[in-house]
C-alpha cells in the first residue's frame, strides 16, 4: 500500500491555476524528489499537502487517511521542513524540541536521547538554551530540521533540504534522510541541487506551470540530463 | 550641507505626495462627495456646540489654572517619564530607511542626522504653537496659564529629545538606571526650591542644557542604526486611517517592554515535559498576545454592553447577559480558530483535548471577569436572594457549557472540511438564549440549566467512549 496518494489535484489562486490535476503516489520508505523550476508548484505541493493551501478539487490520503475527513489523524503522521524557519521567539531551541517531542507523543527520555544525539550531529548541543534571534540562520535552520526530524511518522517533508546548511550539515542530512527512509519513512523533498538529490532519491516528478510532466528512477532523470548536457 | 538639506527635502516632498496619494484612496473607500458635506457640516456644529459648553464651564476653568500652580513640578517629571517610557519604542528623531540611503551615497551622516534633529525640533515647535492658539481660542483659559504650561512643556521636549535618542541605544536596564537618577535629579531640584517654583522651573531647563551639551558628544558614537530605521520607518508608514481602510496594518516588531527587561535565565529552562499543557499554554499567549487589542476592545465591549443596558430596563438587561454569552463565546471560538494558523502550530499535529484545556487556562480568567461583571450586576439590581442566586448560577452554567460546545464545534470543523454544525447543537443554544432572559421574569425558568449541564455531561460520556 502506498504512504501518500496525491490524487487529481487542482488548486487555484485567485483566478490563476497552480496546480492542474497532478496525481502520484509515494511508496513506503521511497525518496521521491519535486524537480522543476521557479513557480513549477512543487512548494504549492508540499502547501497543500500540509493543509495550508486549500484545493479546489481532488484528495490527499497518508496511509489511507483523507485529508478532509479526519484530518487531526491525518496531521500525526507528517513531519515538515520548511525552506524558511519559522521558530518562535518566544521559545528556546530546547523548548522547540519539546513542543514537537509532546505534538508528536514522544517519551521524556527518547526525546532527550534523539535531542542529544542530533544536536551534537550538527554541533548546536551549547545552544539549546538559546532564543532563534540570538542564532545564526543556518543554526535556526539545524533546529528546525531536528524538530522535524525527532518523530517517527509515515511521511517526512522536505522543501530545500540542503539550503542554508554548511557542507559537513548537509552530509549528515543527507545520510539521516537515507536512514529514515531504510526505517520506513517515506520522503518527499523538492531541491534546486540536482547533484546532491541525484545521489539521495529514488525517483523524481517533474513539474512545468503546475502539470506532472514526468517522472520515473531517479537513474533515468540523470540519464535524461546527461543526453540534454550532450 | 546645502547639497544634503536639498535632498532630504526632495525625499520628504515625494513622502507626502505618497502619503496625500494613500490618504485620498483610503478617503475614497470610506466616504463619498455627499457623507463629506454632511461630515464637514457636522464637525462645525459640534465645534460650537463644545466651545459653548467650555464658555460654561468658564469659573471650573479658573479654579483649575490657581490650583494647578502647585503641581509643576509633578508635570515636568511627567514630561521626564514620557520620554524615558518612549526610548523604550522609540528614538525620538525620524531617521528612516531613506535617510540611511542617503549616508550610502556620497552625503555625511552627521549631516543628515543634524537636519532630522532640526526638523524634529520644529516640528514639535509646531505643533505646540498650534495647541496653544487653539485652546486661546476655542477655551476660556487665559492667556498667561496657557503660555507658562505650554511653554514650559515645549521647551522641556525639545530638550529631552536628544536624551530620548540616547536611552533608546542603551540596553534596558541603564535605561531604567537613567530614569532613576533622572527622577533623583528632579527631586532634588523640587526639594532645593521648594517654595519658589520659577527657579525649579529655571533649574531643570538648566539641568537639561547640560545634559544636551554632555550628550552631544556622542549622539552619534554608539547608535543602533537597525532598530532605529526599523521603528522611523513604522512610524511614518503605520498610518492609522490607511490601515484601517485598506486592513493592512503594520505590525510592531519590538518586545514589549517587560519583556525586554525580564527575559530571565528562568524562562530559558526547558518545560517540564510531564506537565502536557504547559507548552501549549506557552503557545496560546503568544497567539492571544498577537491580538491583544483587538481581544481587550472586543471584551471591553462586552463589559460596556452589560453594564450600560442592565441600567436601562429589565428586558435589555436579560439582552444584555444574552449577548455577553454569546459575544464572549462566538470571541473565544474564533481566537481558538486563530491560534491554528500560525505556522509552527499548524505544522504539528494537534492532541486537542491538551490543546483545548491549555486554551482555557488562558481564557478562564477572563471568563470569571465577564461572569463577575454580570454577577456584580445582577446582585446590584435584584439584591441577594434566592432566586437572583439561581439565575446566576444558570448564567454561570449556560456561559460554561455554551462555550465547551462552541469549542467543540470549532474543533469538528477543524478536524472534517464537511463538517455541519448539527440543528441540536443550535437549538441548545438559542432555547438557552431565551432562558436566560425568560429568568427575569419566571424564576422557574433558571431550572433549564439542570437540563444543560445534563446534557453536557451526556456529550462529554459520550465523547470519553
Amino acid at each position: 500500500m502506498d504512504t501518500l496518494q496525491f490524487q487529481d489535484v487542482c488548486v487555484n489562486i485567485g483566478e490563476n491555476t497552480i496546480l492542474k490535476d497532478v496525481s502520484f503516489s509515494l511508496g513506503k520508505g521511497y525518496i521521491v524528489a519535486l524537480i522543476g523550476h521557479n513557480g513549477a508548484g512543487k512548494s504549492t505541493i508540499m502547501k497543500t499537502i500540509m493543509g495550508w493551501q486549500e484545493k479546489r478539487d481532488g484528495s490527499i490520503s497518508i496511509n489511507s487517511i483523507n485529508q478532509d475527513e479526519s484530518f487531526l489523524a491525518y496531521k500525526k503522521q507528517i513531519a515538515y521542513i520548511p525552506e524558511e524557519p519559522f521558530l518562535l521567539s518566544e521559545l528556546t531551541a530546547m523548548q522547540h524540541f519539546q513542543l514537537y517531542g509532546q505534538s508528536y507523543g514522544l517519551d521524556e527520555q527518547e526525546l532527550m536521547e534523539k535531542v542529544e544525539h542530533l544536536t551534537k550531529l550538527f554541533e548546536i548541543n551549547d545552544k539549546l538554551n538559546e532564543y532563534p534571534e540570538s542564532l545564526s540562520k543556518g543554526m535556526r535552520q539545524k533546529v528546525q530540521t531536528i524538530c522535524a526530524l525527532l518523530p517517527e511518522v509515515a511521511l517526512l517533508l522536505i522543501d530545500e533540504p540542503f539550503m542554508g546548511l554548511d557542507i559537513h550539515a548537509a552530509n549528515d542530512l543527507e545520510r539521516l534522510i537515507k536512514n529514515k527512509a531504510n526505517s520506513g519513512t517515506s520522503i518527499l523533498l523538492t531541491s534546486h541541487q540536482l547533484e546532491r538529490v541525484e545521489d539521495l532519491a529514488d525517483k523524481y516528478l517533474m513539474l512545468h506551470k503546475g502539470e506532472l510532466i514526468e517522472h520515473g528512477d531517479m537513474k533515468s532523470f540523470e540519464k535524461l540530463t546527461r543526453r540534454t548536457t550532450e | 550641507m546645502r547639497r544634503t538639506w536639498e535632498l532630504v527635502r526632495f525625499i520628504r516632498k515625494n513622502r507626502r505626495k505618497k502619503k496625500k496619494k494613500l490618504y485620498k484612496l483610503a478617503f475614497g473607500v470610506a466616504i463619498d462627495r455627499t457623507i463629506s458635506i454632511y461630515l464637514s457640516f457636522f464637525i462645525f456644529i459640534g465645534l460650537f456646540i463644545i466651545y459653548d459648553e467650555l464658555k460654561q464651564l468658564q469659573p471650573w476653568f479658573l479654579e483649575m489654572e490657581t490650583t494647578l500652580g502647585q503641581y509643576i513640578h509633578i508635570f515636568i517629571a511627567g514630561l521626564f517619564l514620557r520620554a524615558i517610557i518612549l526610548s523604550f519604542y522609540h528614538p525620538g528623531i525620524l531617521f528612516t530607511s531613506a535617510e540611511f540611503k542617503m549616508i550610502t551615497l556620497p552625503y555625511l551622516k552627521k549631516h543628515v542626522w543634524l537636519i532630522t534633529f532640526i526638523e524634529t525640533i520644529i516640528k514639535n515647535t509646531v505643533i505646540f504653537i498650534l495647541i496653544l492658539f487653539s485652546l486661546i481660542l476655542f477655551t476660556p483659559i487665559t492667556e498667561i496659564f496657557l503660555l507658562k504650561w505650554i511653554g514650559l512643556a515645549m521647551v522641556v521636549t525639545i530638550l529631552l529629545i536628544l536624551p530620548q535618542w540616547y536611552l533608546f541605544q542603551l540596553n534596558p536596564w541603564r535605561r531604567v538606571f537613567a530614569y532613576i537618577i533622572a527622577m533623583l535629579f528632579v527631586l532634588a531640584i523640587r526639594f532645593l526650591f521648594w517654595s519658589v517654583s520659577w527657579y525649579f522651573i529655571i533649574g531643570t531647563i538648566v539641568l537639561l542644557i547640560l545634559i544636551n551639551c554632555l550628550l552631544w558628544q556622542k549622539h552619534l558614537s554608539v547608535v543602533d542604526w537597525m532598530r532605529v530605521i526599523q521603528e522611523s520607518d513604522t512610524k511614518v508608514w503605520n498610518m492609522f486611517f490607511v490601515n484601517q481602510m485598506s486592513k493592512m496594518g503594520i505590525k510592531q516588531e519590538n518586545k514589549p517592554l517587560l519583556q525586554q527587561l525580564f527575559r530571565s535565565e528562568k524562562r530559558k529552562r526547558p518545560f517540564p515535559y510531564q506537565h502536557d499543557t504547559i507548552i501549549y499554554r506557552k503557545l496560546w499567549k503568544v497567539s492571544l498576545a498577537e491580538e491583544k487589542e483587538h481581544f481587550i476592545q472586543a471584551i471591553t465591549v462586552i463589559i460596556l454592553c452589560l453594564v450600560v443596558l442592565s441600567f436601562q430596563n429589565i428586558w435589555l438587561h436579560g439582552f444584555s447577559m444574552i449577548i455577553s454569552v454569546f459575544g464572549f463565546n462566538k470571541i473565544t471560538a474564533s481566537y481558538f480558530n486563530a491560534g491554528f494558523k500560525q505556522k509552527i502550530v499548524h505544522s504539528l499535529p494537534w492532541d486537542m483535548d491538551v490543546m483545548k484545556r491549555a486554551f482555557l487556562y488562558r481564557m478562564y480568567p477572563i471568563l470569571g471577569l465577564v461572569s463577575t461583571v454580570a454577577a456584580g450586576l445582577l446582585i446590584f439590581h435584584g439584591g441577594f436572594s434566592v432566586t437572583v442566586m439561581v439565575q446566576l448560577v444558570q448564567y454561570l452554567i449556560t456561559i460554561y457549557v455554551l462555550l465547551h460546545l462552541e469549542l467543540e464545534i470549532s474543533i469538528n470543523k477543524l478536524d472534517q472540511r464537511q463538517y455541519h454544525t448539527p440543528c441540536h447543537n443550535w437549538l441548545i443554544g438559542m432555547v438557552s438564549y431565551v432562558m436566560i432572559l425568560l429568568s427575569f421574569f419566571i424564576p422557574l425558568a433558571s431550572i433549564y440549566a439542570l437540563f444543560l449541564l445534563i446534557y453536557y455531561f451526556h456529550i462529554w460520556k459520550k465523547k470519553k467512549m
